[in-house]
């Protein structure tokens, strides 16, 4: 392995699906933290919801059935079934905590996803929720790869820099689905509903006092940008054809918010530059590191005593430091001018 | 008392050289170790009599084996030999075995497939009994292809079997007091942070683990000078608040004079989470080791409890640091700065109060209960690791909300109350959602107390 090969592979990682679900994911986070101003900690909970809601659907009702037109459907219903339990938990999230000040909210919402994470992952969860517990589900999917008319096994693109007929498949409606996303979002928040939205982040008491209900705006924010998450953990999901609940740890909504703050905190396409962003550098560092290490350059290996699983490690330490970095240096990110940088709202 | 010296913040040193000092730091650690033993009962899943795991060996054809062990009441297992044990297909006996002077019996079967087995209790010698009677008979044992099927027939006390219910939920009782002193001394340290900073540290977590960490490098790694573990406490703990002291000079400060707002604080706590956890894994390891001393200690009874000696140690340190922080709080020319600083800031920067001096101390005072809760932390069956303190740090949390965040007391409280919670709702639910009932009872509190148990602040939008 060389460094043109982990430029190629940190290349494949941030254009791929993968960085596609976590652009759309930070659209959502953005929407509750960068427009509506709520520190929403608990954004890898409505991810699972949405992954987990499908992967449950099917395979309670239509796993097993040979029929592809019996599968498709109940595919889609299942989709449809992730993005509503995401609703639901958002809505019942915000009935708990929309009136908590910040500290409060980002607490409460952490430690909701995490009770939901943990009752999946016990056998309690495994034995009356399908959710298999700690091995997750898979290939709940596969009725989505079967209707391709792309050859699952040809490799295309340039040279090394390749992708397998299926992720080309997922891809063609990954990409769609940002770009509507992020046209809807748009229109929302230039529709008088966003201008609220914004009032509200800006001074709530200034919303209230012109007859806003700020509770119901706030709801709504929670609830839409749930949605659009759900949406990102079923895309997360179908990539990999596996959900399991340790990927929806608390990391999970700490690089979304490294993704969202990265790209700049209220701008729509910030999500989308930020996570192409945070892909490439991290998987390119993260593959430098390791050759480092494997290579001994600099003697890193021998002196320092690494190997590659810390290595792997390098990667938390990487996002950790830029949201340290960028909040205390930068915090409008990169499309941010320094007049609009809202994270110190 | 410790924290009562009322030059506490310009002579830390002096004051942990103190002979009381010292004698409260050698209770804790004295305290730090007792329960291995005990927690091992409580957790180690309690296995089905009819237990069978499956083995298969180059021995060709299908038989089923086992060995018969006696265990008493200390756990200790001596083979059972001249017990009969015999294997039918459908009413038809096709195989019958003794168990030899080891305890290991065989019967080759015929093929594949599901038999019974019955154990004839009429040959086993005097004194010895099945665990569960009702295994006499298994009905169903299935045998695959080439397999030479285990088949345990349990005799003798099982641990834990002879637990009254009252038994298993004081215990599980005193094992929620001795989390939530844990707890509490954690979040004291968190809360009294937040009282004058405003800062919702995520990176508490990671003190946690560092208190655990300096510990065993001072008494254990073969790289430090392999103190004992009751002196390397004082060191930890020093250090600890030395470490937090320096993020408090070299970011958090520079952070609020620049401006950055609460939130943003709150974010880059997340970042500095991330990074000092995963430095830990990599100094660390990610495998979790126990301290060198009190691992292991003899269990034994009081009252309705079964326990070893440090868990009351642990629950007793806890306590008297946590009280000294009151009186400290309460009675100190410090403590009552801090009180002034947490209650009215403009006020007490009024009345001349040096802000950054007090806030420095909170940090140094809040780290070292910190580190303290770690290394009691990593005294119990948890042991040292490197992500200890994160996965303690959303209990902390609760704690500290339940008793409403920036009230020490209210963290006190709200770390027993959750330390409880947790483990005795394991009495009704399952191990694994010990941490989310402890979580849904949080939220439910807020939802319906949204001061806090003991909070009388306002904390809404």
């Amino acid at each position: 392995m060389g460094v043109g090969e982990v430029t190629i592979n940190a290349l494949q990682a941030c254009v791929g699906v993968g960085a596609i679900a976590y652009a759309i994911s930070g659209v959502g986070l953005n929407l509750q933290f960068g427009f509506t101003g709520l520190l929403n900690l608990g954004h890898a909970g409505s991810m699972m919801m949405g992954a987990y809601g499908t992967a449950i659907f099917v395979e309670v009702t239509g796993f097993s059935d040979s029929n592809l037109w019996v599968r498709l459907p109940i595919l889609g219903a299942g989709v449809l079934i992730g993005i509503l339990a995401a609703d639901i938990m958002g809505f019942i999230l915000g009935l708990f905590t929309l009136k908590l000040r910040h500290e409060y909210l980002a607490i409460i919402t952490i430690a909701f996803a995490e009770i939901l994470r943990r009752v999946i992952r016990s056998k309690w969860g495994k034995e009356n929720l399908e959710t298999g517990g700690a091995n997750g589900i898979q290939n709940f999917a596969e009725a989505f790869y079967n209707i391709s008319p792309i050859p699952p096994n040809g490799h295309y693109g340039i040279g090394d820099f390749t992708f397998t007929g299926r992720q080309v498949w997922l891809f063609l409606w990954a990409l769609p689905t940002l770009i509507l996303i992020i046209l809807l979002i748009r229109t929302l928040l230039n529709s008088p509903w966003g201008r609220v939205i914004k009032a509200i982040r800006e001074d709530e008491e200034v919303a209230r006092s012109l007859g806003k209900n700020v509770f119901l705006y706030k709801l709504q924010s929670l609830c839409i940008g749930g949605t659009i998450g759900a949406i990102a953990g079923i895309l997360f999901a179908f990539e990999r054809q596996n959900v399991t609940p340790d990927d929806f740890e608390p990391e999970l909504t700490f690089y979304v918010y490294t993704i969202v703050i990265l790209g700049g905190t209220s701008k729509i396409w910030g999500s989308v530059v930020g996570s192409i962003v945070f892909w490439f550098s991290l998987i390119w560092l993260e593959g430098i590191v390791k050759l480092a290490i494997n290579e001994n350059w600099l003697w890193v290996a021998s002196v320092l005593k690494l190997n590659n699983a810390q290595g792997g490690v390098i990667r938390f330490i990487l996002v950790g430091l830029t949201l340290i970095l960028l909040l205390a240096f930068r915090p409008e990110g990169i499309l941010g001018k320094k007049e609009g940088a809202t994270a110190n709202g | 008392m410790f924290f009562s010296n009322s030059n506490f913040s310009s002579s830390a040193t002096k004051t942990f050289l103190r002979p009381r000092t010292l004698g409260v730091f050698a209770l804790a650690i004295i305290g730090i170790m007792a329960f291995q033993s005990y927690v091992n009962a409580q957790e180690s899943t309690p296995e089905n009599a009819t237990d069978t795991d499956t083995q298969t060996t180059e021995q060709s054809g299908e038989a089923i084996r086992g060995t018969l062990l006696d265990q008493d009441k200390e756990g200790k297992r001596t083979p059972v030999k001249g017990v009969s044990i015999s294997v039918f297909l459908g009413d038809t006996k096709i195989g019958e075995g003794k168990s030899d002077s080891e305890g290991n019996w065989r019967v080759s079967v015929p093929s594949a497939g599901t038999y019974r087995m019955r154990l004839d209790t009429s040959t086993l010698p005097t004194g010895v009994t099945l665990t569960d009677p009702k295994q006499q008979e298994l009905p169903e044992v299935e045998v695959r292809e080439n397999q030479q099927k285990r088949v345990i027939f349990r005799l003798g006390e099982v641990q834990g079997s002879g637990i009254s219910r009252l038994e298993r939920f004081s215990n599980l009782f005193l094992a929620g007091l001795r989390l939530g002193a844990i707890i509490a001394l954690a979040g004291v340290g968190l809360t009294l942070i937040f009282s004058v900073t405003n800062l919702v540290n995520f990176a508490h977590g990671e003190l946690i683990t560092l208190g655990a960490l300096l510990a065993y490098f001072f008494s254990k790694s073969p790289l430090g000078p392999e103190w004992h573990l009751l002196i390397a406490v004082a060191p930890s703990v020093l250090l600890v608040a030395l470490f937090s002291s320096l993020t408090e000079m070299g970011m958090w400060r520079p952070l609020r004079k620049k401006g950055t707002s609460d939130l943003s604080i709150m974010i880059i706590s997340i970042g500095l989470s991330l990074v000092l956890r995963h430095i830990w894994q990599i100094i660390f390891g990610a495998s979790s080791k126990p301290f060198r001393q009190y691992a292991t200690q003899k269990a034994f009874n009081f009252l309705s409890f079964t326990t070893v000696p440090k868990t009351f140690w642990i629950i007793g340190i806890s306590v008297l640091i946590l009280v000294a922080m009151g009186l400290f709080l309460l009675t100190t020319k410090h403590g009552t700065s801090l009180r002034a600083l947490a209650d009215n800031p403009t006020l007490a920067k009024a009345s001349g109060i040096n802000t950054n001096n007090t806030i420095l101390m909170a940090w140094i005072v809040g780290s070292a209960t910190t580190a303290l809760s770690g290394i009691l932390l990593a005294a119990t069956p948890q042991q040292v690791g490197y992500s200890m303190g994160w996965n303690l740090l959303l209990s902390v949390f609760a704690a500290t909300i339940l008793g409403g965040i920036g009230n020490v007391y209210g963290a006190m409280v709200g770390g027993i109350l959750i330390g409880v919670f947790t483990e005795v709702s394991t009495y009704w639910v399952g191990g694994d959602l010990k941490f989310a009932t402890a979580l849904t009872i949080m939220c439910l509190v807020l939802l319906f107390r949204p001061q806090g148990v003991l909070g009388w602040k306002v904390r809404t939008a």
